[in-house]
């Protein structure tokens, strides 16, 4: 029956190579074309900021080679992509940002204890009381206007950005290599000239990443095994540019990290080992770290995405299961990072799916940005606010948490990522543009200056190519956004005036 | 510097190889992620050319594998809607969530080959839709060919179990036709 069934999957093969068309393969070209120019592009500028004297690499004559080769083995098909001229030799124009740097007006030091209440024996060993320093932008949000916001294409080598962390000096950013998909760490002062500290290890591959900063930078992400399965890896260091692999057996074949926040008890991770068991780690600095089990099963049949940390506690953010098989919006609570309360709130649910992606906290709360599905009638973001983290409300703005407003053709989005600016709270996601075969995704931003009222940039004037905008960050004095823009990774940046 | 030796080889790359990896995405996703896919696979070759050995297709397949991995992780908005949906009915995993297939035996195939582990699902497809030989199974997936032997073993195995439970959920849910075939 074994060597039957074998024969049987061969035999559903659903695409033969010899039923590649020259037209697919000058498409592929194509699109290979344009991701060596971006590539190109960015080696180029990262050499213009800090290698100044740094040769260019000129690769041309491959694309006459390939081209050559491509209309030789499946005919005139190819010829097509050949008329569209081939390899970039345009020089880039120089960066267009003009950043202006602006003095810290506001600083804010937070003083944390620990947790007034011990709900287990191991929360003494892992949050002891500790101070916290935590520096609150100063600005609000202005009006909703693409002139605030300017881009920086291809910031980074790569288009795999996992986690963008704000410090008091300037910004850290992890990355997946896009050749090996190994660690990478980067730093800016300014959000504009971004400098590789280098790869974390180079026999590690990584998938999700995360950031923190407690004493010590710290990286968490999740490791690609060989045998298909992963597991977690942590790097902590003094500074971004000194971090080295934390020896730990916290983590162990098969956990799966799925967020990952700093709040003032410490460093708190919740992830899972297979599909049934909830995992939760714990760390003071990022160097010693404990596991703990969900012994309450407070994630059951759920799954956080996101932690947002705050002096006392933390507040996680996610999906769960709900009575008819789809998908709620799920909250949970925790003083101490090991034990966990999850909310009951009618505000998470409703017709259809809806569920959590990310999480913030700032003056004007806390904020949670998904997205609700409804079958038959498409996606579109999804948008909660809570004065306390407690207290749950699902903000409605019809016509705002979509791509385009009414009318203008097909609309949905999926909101990624919100982070807290001053009052306010700026929050980045995808949506539809356009219709028939001019539809494209496109990134998009929303603001609200109270976490109440929301509206959306105009897509459409945003100088911004990146198609799927991945993390948000607000610094001391200005926002970064982060975009996947084919092979590189777009910063689109607010440098409030003051 | 690149050489013109460094831009023949990519040159011969893609013109040994370029329909070859096309269509092993075109058998895991939909047409136009394939090509997007297909030329990063090809980006990585010409940023790597002089790390990709002379015995290429597996290579290349180890670089796809990773590619659809990361498309399928982060990549376009619908396949982050479908895999965070999916993400939380463990039965469920929708690689290679474009086939569809309508007849009930090979939909519980698919079924059964979509709930086996991911490195026992991808083993069975380089061998049975590649068509690689286990050496090169091997040089993909970073282990010996007698480790390929072994695993290719263990994985049938699985795949049966899960089809035997597969056909009877597929039958019920799916209308059969009348040319189904397949044997219980």
């Amino acid at each position: 029956m074994s060597a039957d069934l074998l024969q049987q999957l061969s035999a559903i093969n659903p695409e033969r190579v010899e039923d590649v068309t020259a037209d697919e393969i000058a498409d592929v070209l194509s699109r290979f074309e344009e991701r060596r120019a971006v590539m190109d592009t960015a080696t180029r500028d990262t050499r213009r900021r800090h290698e100044p004297s740094g040769p260019r690499r000129q690769r041309r004559g491959w694309l006459v080679a390939v081209a050559a080769a491509a209309v030789v083995l499946l005919g005139v098909g190819g010829v097509a992509w050949l008329a569209r001229g081939g390899g970039d030799g345009t020089p880039p124009a120089d960066d267009e940002v003009v950043v202006t740097t602006t003095e810290l007006e506001q600083e804010t030091t937070v003083t944390s204890e620990a947790p007034s209440e011990e709900t287990t024996t191991t929360t003494a060993t892992t949050s002891p009381p500790h101070t916290t320093t935590t520096t609150l932008p100063a600005f609000e949000l202005p009006p909703p206007s693409a002139a605030w916001w300017s881009a920086v294409p291809a910031a980074l080598e790569t288009p795999f950005v996992r986690d963008i962390l704000a410090t008091g000096d300037g910004f850290v950013a992890a990355t997946a290599s896009a050749d090996d998909w190994t660690a990478m760490v980067w730093v800016s002062d300014d959000g504009t000239s971004w400098t590789s500290v280098g790869t974390l290890s180079p026999d590690v591959a990584v998938s999700e990443m995360w950031l923190a900063e407690a004493g010590n930078t710290v990286v968490v992400a999740n490791q690609q095994l060989d045998d298909g399965r992963q597991t977690a890896v942590v790097w902590s260091g003094p500074d971004p540019g000194s971090l080295t692999p934390v020896d730990t057996n916290a983590f162990i074949a098969g956990d799966r990290v799925q967020a990952v926040s700093r709040g003032g008890p410490g460093i708190v991770a919740v992830g899972e080992n297979g599909p049934t068991t909830t995992v939760l780690w714990a760390s003071v600095d990022g160097t010693t770290w404990e596991r703990f089990s969900d012994e309450a099963g407070a994630f059951d049949r759920s799954r956080p995405l996101s932690i947002a940390g705050t002096e006392d506690g933390f507040v996680a953010a996610g999906v769960t299961i709900d009575a008819e098989g789809g998908n709620d919006a799920a909250v949970w609570t925790s003083r101490d990072g090991s034990t966990w309360t999850r909310l009951m709130d009618a505000a998470f649910g409703g017709p259809g799916n809806q569920w959590m992606d990310d999480v913030a906290v700032g003056g004007g709360g806390f904020v949670a940005v998904g997205a609700s599905w409804l079958e038959g009638q498409g996606v579109e973001g999804a948008v909660w606010h809570s004065p306390d983290g407690v207290t749950w409300s699902r903000i409605r703005n019809d016509g705002v948490f979509t791509s385009l407003p009414p009318g203008l053709g097909e609309s949905n989005a999926i909101i990624e990522a919100v982070t807290a600016a001053g009052p306010g709270f700026i929050a980045a996601g995808t949506g539809g543009i356009g219709d028939g075969d001019d539809y494209r995704d496109a990134g998009i931003v929303w603001l609200s200056s109270d976490g109440l009222t929301w509206e959306r940039l105009p897509a459409e004037a945003l100088s911004f190519s990146a198609e799927y905008l991945r993390d948000v960050e607000a610094g001391a004095d200005r926002v970064l956004i982060a975009g996947q823009a084919s092979m590189a990774t777009e910063i689109l940046l607010w440098v409030p005036e003051r | 510097m690149a050489s013109l030796t460094s831009d023949r080889r990519f040159s011969d790359l893609y013109e040994q190889h370029g329909p070859q990896i096309l269509t092993y995405f075109k058998r895991r996703t939909d047409s136009e992620t394939a090509k997007d896919c297909a030329a990063d696979t090809f980006l990585v070759a010409w940023r790597r050319i002089d790390d990709v050995p002379a015995d290429a297709l597996p290579w290349l397949y180890g670089v796809a594998r990773r590619v659809l991995a990361n498309h399928r992780r982060s990549g376009g908005r619908m396949g982050r809607l479908v895999s965070r949906l999916a993400g939380f009915r463990p039965d469920a995993d929708p690689d290679p969530e474009t086939i569809v297939l309508r007849r009930a035996d090979e939909a519980a195939l698919v079924d059964a080959v979509n709930r086996l582990r991911p490195d026992d699902r991808e083993l069975l497809l380089l061998a049975r839709w590649e068509e690689l030989p286990h050496a090169q199974i091997g040089d993909v997936l970073g282990c010996s060919a007698h480790a390929v032997d072994q695993r290719v073993h263990r994985a049938t195995r699985r795949l049966a179990r899960e089809f035997a439970v597969a056909v009877p959920r597929a039958r019920s849910t799916t209308t059969p036709q009348p040319e189904s075939r397949g044997e219980l």
